[in-house]
């Protein structure tokens, strides 16, 4: 008995294990890849920020570990400027972006008429431009004596009477929504698909208006994967450089230019990466809040 | 107080006509089985009472007032879906109350109703539960006490016990039956289910592609089906085929070259025909006899409490005779008798 049972023991173990090794292998590239690439520099980022550059009377450097860094950035003007500018362009860009890609989603989820079929074909079109030839034709179109400029000043708007858009935070916000608005559209609108047609009929049925309806039923139906959404746009644009290098002004920075600016211009890799662990932070916030969201969807 | 009445209602889309020229009222209390296979129509009906959709003509009065404009949210209908659709983000009491929010109603009398209405469906004390965490038979008991919950002059349910299993179903059934005698409400049920037609509603009206076949109780629609599609869609006929005779003494209908005696009542000599005879109507005998048709290839199916005879004859094609449990086949031949057949204009089968 005791000879059959571990006869039959061994083969089965042999084979669990043979899964097992297929499964690690499986694994291992993305691991491999993870570690090399987000951990270990991750690490190092954190590390670099918790170093100290000091210059001694000789002009030698000497380096500890401490907080003078993170000190430095909540002290500087610039610095904190910095990160109040990037956090004022996320939730800006964000804001807008999502009211229009809501308009527009509900559009396309009810709208019946031909403009809204034609809305559903062109709001994609920027999904497919790169964010350098966007902002570069940001840049043109709405530059003072721009393309828009232009076209207002042959209707009789006084010279320099434009705003000052590009080179700008208004330049930045205009761009990243228009980047991030077929992403947001395209997501809110599979949210609105799943809320099915019973269950905007039977509220209509109970006397509904659309408005409550709006309220009631479609907001709080969508609220979930609507806050996906706006999870990835903020840590996109938390994180984002080209734009705001190419459109953004001087001074406040937003911190993915300050930081390259620190790190290639005034060879501060010490300051550089304690602003790169503030965009971390700054998106770290975003991703609790988007884990929680979806653990509370699960318990449900 | 509260009659329906469609009058001439027709609905088209691109290229079909779902409802075609539908005239049907409905008295006050009653309940009405609108019954038809997939596609005729039933539920296009419903949802024009309902006031989702529009029809391209006719009028649709509740009470002797025209309603045919008006939006569902300002009609006195209340509607049960076939998916129930409850609301996932509210509990039941929210489900329920909803209607009653809308209204500002005061908050003590929005708990009473909605416990009352609870107590009505036979569901109390699931107030604060999410309809994900209901069985499908409690999902329906609070659809329908959220549509009913507002006092509505008219209920109408769409196929309401389609997602059920069979035992429940047949138990739903008489719940919804119970609750539309206790709450005194003419009611719309949108059905392609025979039995809960025949079993639930007072009155059945039986549609087929957008047009209305016949409206009358359980055993005018069984034992008098007005048109050929009737009598095969409610219970089973065998349907054949022929030219209708009416020189001999009886109507009979030739069908290839046999006779047989039917009831035709309005229809002229040489028209063609469609013979229904159900399977009850089938005398099986063991020698041959007049009018008695003889069986080849004849085999017997088990319902359990009856069986069916099956065969075939040159002129007819298949048969089916209603037999005793303990009839069997031997080795000598099968004749049937038909003992009672009908004959319905037009020579097309309905079926398809």
């Amino acid at each position: 008995m005791a000879v059959v049972t571990s006869a039959r023991a061994v083969p089965r173990r042999r084979r669990f294990d043979r899964s097992r090794a297929a499964g690690v292998l499986l694994v291992l590239p993305s691991l491999v890849y993870l570690t090399l690439f987000v951990f270990i520099p991750v690490i190092k980022a954190f590390a670099t920020s918790f170093t100290v550059r000091d210059r001694d009377d000789a002009g030698n450097y000497t380096y500890r570990v401490g907080l003078d860094n993170y000190a430095q950035l909540a002290t500087s003007d610039t610095l904190r400027a910095n990160v109040i500018f990037t956090v004022f362009i996320a939730v800006t860009s964000v804001a807008i972006v999502f009211v229009i890609a809501y308009v527009i989603a509900l559009a396309l989820r009810f709208g019946k008429g031909p403009t809204a079929k034609l809305l559903g074909r062109i709001y994609i079109v920027p999904l497919f431009i790169p964010s350098v030839i966007a902002s570069y034709a940001m840049i043109t179109f709405l530059a003072n004596h721009g393309f828009v400029d232009g076209i207002l000043q042959a209707f009789g708007l006084p010279d320099g009477a434009f705003p000052k858009i590009v080179f700008d935070w208004k330049g930045i916000v205009i761009t990243q929504v228009w980047l991030s608005l077929p992403f947001m559209t395209v997501l809110l609108s599979s949210v609105l698909l799943e809320i099915s047609d019973s269950l905007i009929e039977s509220a209509r049925d109970v006397g509904a208006s659309s408005w409550q309806i709006f309220r009631h039923i479609v907001l709080p139906l969508s609220a979930p994967g609507a806050l996906i959404g706006v999870t990835f746009m903020f840590l996109g644009v938390i994180g984002g450089f080209t734009v705001p290098y190419l459109l953004g002004p001087n001074a406040p920075q937003m911190l993915g230019v300050s930081m390259v600016y620190y790190m290639t211009n005034y060879f501060e890799p010490y300051i550089a990466s304690t602003q790169a662990v503030a965009i971390f932070m700054l998106s770290l916030v975003a991703a609790v809040y988007y884990v929680r969201q979806q653990f509370k969807r699960e318990i449900r | 107080m509260a009659e329906v009445e469609l009058r001439h209602v027709t609905k088209g889309y691109k290229d079909t006509t779902a409802v075609d020229d539908v005239s049907l009222a409905i008295k006050d209390r009653e309940f009405v089985a609108l019954l038809g296979p997939s596609g005729c129509g039933k539920t296009t009906t419903l949802r024009m009472l309902a006031g989702f959709i529009r029809p391209d003509a006719g009028q649709i009065l509740i009470d002797g007032r025209g309603v045919t404009d008006l939006p569902p949210e300002h009609r006195p209908t209340a509607m049960v879906f076939q998916s129930y659709a409850l609301w996932p983000h509210m509990t039941v009491a929210d489900n329920i109350a909803f209607g009653l929010r809308l209204r500002r109603l005061p908050q003590a009398e929005v708990a009473d109703r909605t416990a009352r209405m609870l107590d009505v469906v036979g569901l109390p004390g699931v107030t604060k539960r999410y309809p994900s965490q209901l069985s499908g038979g409690q999902q329906q008991r609070v659809a329908l006490a959220r549509a009913l919950v507002l006092g509505p002059k008219i209920l109408l349910l769409d196929e309401p016990l389609s997602n059920l299993d069979a035992k429940l179903r047949v138990r739903m059934r008489d719940e919804i039956r119970r609750i539309q005698q206790e709450l005194q409400i003419t009611t719309v049920y949108v059905t392609h289910d025979q039995e809960e037609a025949l079993t639930m509603a007072d009155r059945i009206a039986v549609m087929n592609r957008g047009v209305l076949q016949q409206v009358g109780d359980a055993l005018d629609i069984y034992d008098r089906p007005a048109t050929a599609f009737v009598a095969d869609f409610i219970g089973s006929s065998n349907l054949l085929t022929g030219t209708l005779r009416l020189a001999g003494a009886r109507p009979v209908a030739q069908v290839g070259d046999a006779r047989i005696p039917v009831e035709a009542d309005g229809l002229a000599d040489g028209a063609a025909v469609t013979v229904s005879a159900r399977p009850e109507d089938m005398e099986v005998l063991r020698e041959a006899a007049p009018d008695a048709f003889r069986l080849d290839d004849t085999r017997l199916v088990n319902f359990g409490a009856y069986k069916r005879l099956l065969g075939r004859h040159p002129a007819f094609g298949q048969l089916e005779a209603r037999v005793p449990k303990a009839f069997r086949l031997g080795d000598e031949p099968v004749y049937l008798r038909f003992t009672r057949a009908r004959a319905f204009a037009g020579d097309e089968r309905p079926r398809g």
